[in-house]
């Protein structure tokens, strides 16, 4: 192919080579307005920043933001601690589970897609433990930025924009979560609708062995499905994934950087209805009430995946 | 570069991810260049539009350092939100947008246009590519653009985009192949002869 066209390619190369650019600089403006921003450091995740200010109403329904109006010397809580707090009181829904040695050691079969894990096991996940932790906090709009072309932005309404954006778990990973409403039923009593959480990988499962020489590496996220769950292999548009249902499953996060398996009892929790799908480099991961048609209907409108 | 990152470039994300704005700046120069034709290239336009989706994503992949993955490769991460960028633009735009590129005649290679005749069919013929650029649907001259335009290998491609590896190559030969026969029309002889 490359041959047949090999002129057709010097013809493009050369035309990339001498597009006119502007002689405005966009790096020296862009660096102007991060220094202009009046801080130096990379955005705190509990600061929403320039971006942040038009979410601020959408984070008021998780009580993230002060309302309008509020005293300006009355300071909020920092918003990571308020979101613990949130999600303390929704654990009914996505509590964490501490990893049950027997459930792991009952492996049954093992189903994979790039970066993720799914663990089918004769035991049901243990105890409850912590709460939902999707990492740092962030702008919507610099986390939909940060997963690049993941989202198929503007997002279609219902569920429209989300209300809140998380980065970090797993590593290099993006979560944005809706609330409940029209058309999204709430996750038992929370006011949480939606989770889709992106992240990169190469495609291939990790075994979370760090002594594995073909260990792929990269983010791992296992999940330990137990009898009551059921794993179903679904389309989503033309991806290749797997649809979770029935008892909650647990979910541990695995290591920054691959290498090693989850750690038990850090980074789990439970989690309800789940689609997990990969496109090419990118595995994306959609937890709600949900049933799976409509479910997979919403994956493939939020990510554009019905090519 | 293009697998793994430098462990230069690793410091110096490191160092921009603990908010030094001058390790970002040394970032930004490195993969500007790129960043600004991949954006006019996917915009359909080397005009204000494209700068300012570089200017947009650049200030955006500042804020979103903290999604990074450490020791991943820099550039497609980048090059990744600026596309996003340029497509939201192009996208707002609508149909009323054509597909346009402009090219600095002051930089077409003097063996390209060793006479004032030359570089007048050097010019058409560009005029011509561009053209038959704009016929490509788009999720083919997305591909055919980054590949061979701005000059990103397959897997960067991919990674840019959202796309499948397998997927690109595929689209490109594809896009290759119909903006070869969508010249011939045009001019009645393609590029390649």
């Amino acid at each position: 192919m490359a041959d047949r066209h090999a002129d057709l390619i010097a013809a493009l190369r050369a035309a990339g080579h001498d597009l006119d650019l502007p002689d405005r600089d966009p790096t020296a403006v862009a660096l102007t307005r991060i220094r202009t921003e009046g801080r130096t450091a990379a955005p705190s995740p509990a600061d929403p920043g320039r971006a942040g200010r038009s979410r601020r109403a959408g984070r008021r329904w998780l009580g993230l933001a002060p309302a309008a109006g509020a005293p300006p010397g009355l300071v909020p809580p920092p918003a990571r601690a308020r979101w613990v707090a949130l999600a303390a009181a929704a654990a009914v829904v996505l509590a964490v589970v501490l990893a049950a040695p027997g459930a792991r050691q009952a492996v049954a079969r093992l189903l994979g897609i790039g970066g993720v894990r799914v663990t089918v096991t004769g035991d049901p996940p243990g105890d409850l433990g912590r709460a939902l932790d999707l990492g740092d906090p962030l702008p919507v709009d610099e986390a939909v930025a940060a997963a690049g072309g993941a989202f198929d932005t503007p997002f279609p309404s219902p569920p429209g924009d989300p209300a809140l954006a998380f980065a970090g778990r797993p590593d290099g990973a993006v979560s944005l979560v809706w609330p409940a409403g029209e058309g999204l039923p709430a996750l038992e009593e929370s006011e949480v609708g939606l989770i889709l959480t992106v992240f990169p990988t190469d495609g291939a499962v990790p075994s979370g062995d760090p002594g594995d020489p073909d260990d792929p590496g990269g983010p791992l996220v296992e999940k330990q499905a137990g009898p009551g769950t059921r794993v179903t292999a679904v389309q989503v548009g033309p991806h290749h994934g797997y649809w979770l249902s029935g008892a909650p499953h647990e979910v541990r996060d695995g290591p920054a950087g691959g290498g090693g398996p989850p750690a038990a009892g850090a980074g789990a929790r439970l989690a309800g209805n789940t689609l997990i799908w990969a496109d090419g480099a990118t595995t994306y991961r959609l937890e709600s009430g949900l049933e799976r048609a409509p479910a997979i209907a919403l994956a493939e409108a939020l990510t554009g995946a019905t090519g | 570069m293009e697998g793994r990152s430098s462990a230069d470039e690793d410091v110096l994300v490191t160092r921009a991810k603990e908010g030094d704005v001058d390790a970002y700046a040394v970032l930004l120069g490195r993969h500007q260049v790129a960043a600004r034709r991949l954006a006019a290239a996917l915009c359909g336009s080397a005009s204000a539009d494209a700068d300012e989706a570089a200017q947009d994503a650049f200030v955006k992949a500042w804020y979103g350092l903290a999604g990074f993955r450490s020791g991943a490769p820099f550039r497609p991460w980048l090059l990744r939100i600026v596309a996003n960028e340029a497509r939201n633009r192009r996208r707002s735009s609508g149909r009323r947008a054509g597909y346009e590129l402009r090219f600095a005649t002051d930089r077409v290679a003097p063996q390209a246009a060793p006479s004032a005749e030359a570089a007048a069919l050097v010019t058409e013929s560009r005029r011509e590519l561009v053209a038959a650029l704009a016929d490509l649907p788009a999720a083919q001259r997305d591909v055919v653009v980054c590949r061979h335009l701005v000059g990103l290998s397959e897997a960067e491609t991919a990674q840019v985009l959202g796309l499948a590896p397998g997927t690109v190559k595929s689209r490109t030969a594809r896009g290759l192949r119909r903006l070869h026969d969508l010249l011939a029309a045009r001019t009645g002889d393609g590029p390649d002869g």
